[in-house]
């Protein structure tokens, strides 16, 4: 009765993913932008791991290691932009970077 | 004998939902705190925290290679660099006001109508897989594709997904090579003929720029 169950560690998931969905629509700051979106990264593979576990099928977790060094990658590319965009405007605000010729 | 009914209490206890519950709430909560906080430095160290909830919840999960992974990967690398990131460009202490005033409304009510339609989707599936697994493992290799450990992720990795694995490595490549040229700063030897007041003039012109609009 007290068993860990697929649907609440998927219930867990998405709330995760809500809330990071909620960061990144409401933040104005580019690096708390990418927080939130690391945030959804990570409910993504909770999801993966969890159907591993309880299929069982060892696939999800191998699916989840390319999403997370995919993830790296796509940090490291978000982070190098920001601090271009940081030497150009001085300032990462969504808001008030809006010319793409600098 | 009591002290054997005491085992045998403790032997059903379900110490691993009660760990599950507990990091998730941590996770939750830190999470939270990650979209709501005012400072953004404050808002990577809960994210520290949501890391490392996230790790306990794959090793209850019985992968503790993908825990290893995350913490090395998320809370090693990637938490690290966006702390970095947000030490080298901002006033990290500052508080900003983070938005304008309808755009939390508007998200908090897209976020709120994801996650009904999510919970919906997932309190009305009925997961009937058992034996699902058993019956691909027949078509498959060799590998006890059922069992997480990490001997099967790494025969696993490296027989099937060995292109996609190689192909990994060549986009990790690309990213450094990207992030390095992205980052890098200008080089400034075809703008030497101009006058040496030219590299303090350049923050100043562009600060202008969100004063304009």
């Amino acid at each position: 009765m007290y068993q860990l169950e697929l649907h609440s560690v998927l219930s867990v998931a998405a709330l995760l993913f809500c809330i990071g969905l909620y960061g990144v629509l409401t933040r104005r700051n580019s690096i708390a932008m990418l927080m939130g979106l690391e945030l959804m990264f990570n409910a993504v593979n909770i999801n993966l791991v969890a159907f591993a576990h309880f299929l069982p099928h060892l696939d999800g977790i191998i699916l989840a290691m390319f999403g997370l060094a995919v993830a790296a990658a796509e940090s490291a590319i978000g982070i190098a932009i920001i601090l271009s965009i940081y030497r150009n405007f001085r300032h990462i605000d969504t808001d008030g970077i809006n010319e793409l010729k600098g | 004998m009591p002290f054997s009914m005491d085992i045998y209490a403790w032997d059903s206890f379900p110490i691993d939902t009660l760990l599950f519950w507990c990091f998730a709430a941590v996770m939750l909560i830190s999470g939270l705190c990650v979209v709501t906080v005012k400072r953004v430095f404050h808002a990577g160290i809960a994210m520290i925290v949501c890391f490392v909830c996230a790790a306990g919840i794959y090793a209850l999960l019985g992968c503790p290679f993908m825990a290893a992974l995350q913490l090395l990967v998320y809370v090693g690398a990637i938490a690290t660099m966006l702390l970095f990131a947000v030490m080298l460009t901002d006033k990290m202490m500052e508080p900003r006001p983070n938005t304008t005033f309808f755009q939390p409304f508007m998200g908090l009510f897209a976020s709120v109508l994801l996650f009904g339609l999510l919970w919906l989707t997932v309190s009305s599936s009925k997961f009937g897989f058992a034996g699902w697994a058993n019956s691909t493992a027949a078509s498959s290799s060799a590998i006890d594709i059922t069992s997480l450990s990490t001997t099967n992720i790494g025969l696993r990795l490296l027989t099937p997904y060995a292109v996609p694995f190689e192909l990994i490595s060549v986009i990790i490549l690309a990213t450094l090579i990207a992030a390095i040229a992205l980052a890098r700063k200008e080089d400034r030897s075809p703008a030497d003929s101009g006058t040496p007041a030219d590299a303090p003039a350049s923050p100043a012109e562009p600060a202008s720029t969100p004063a304009k609009e």
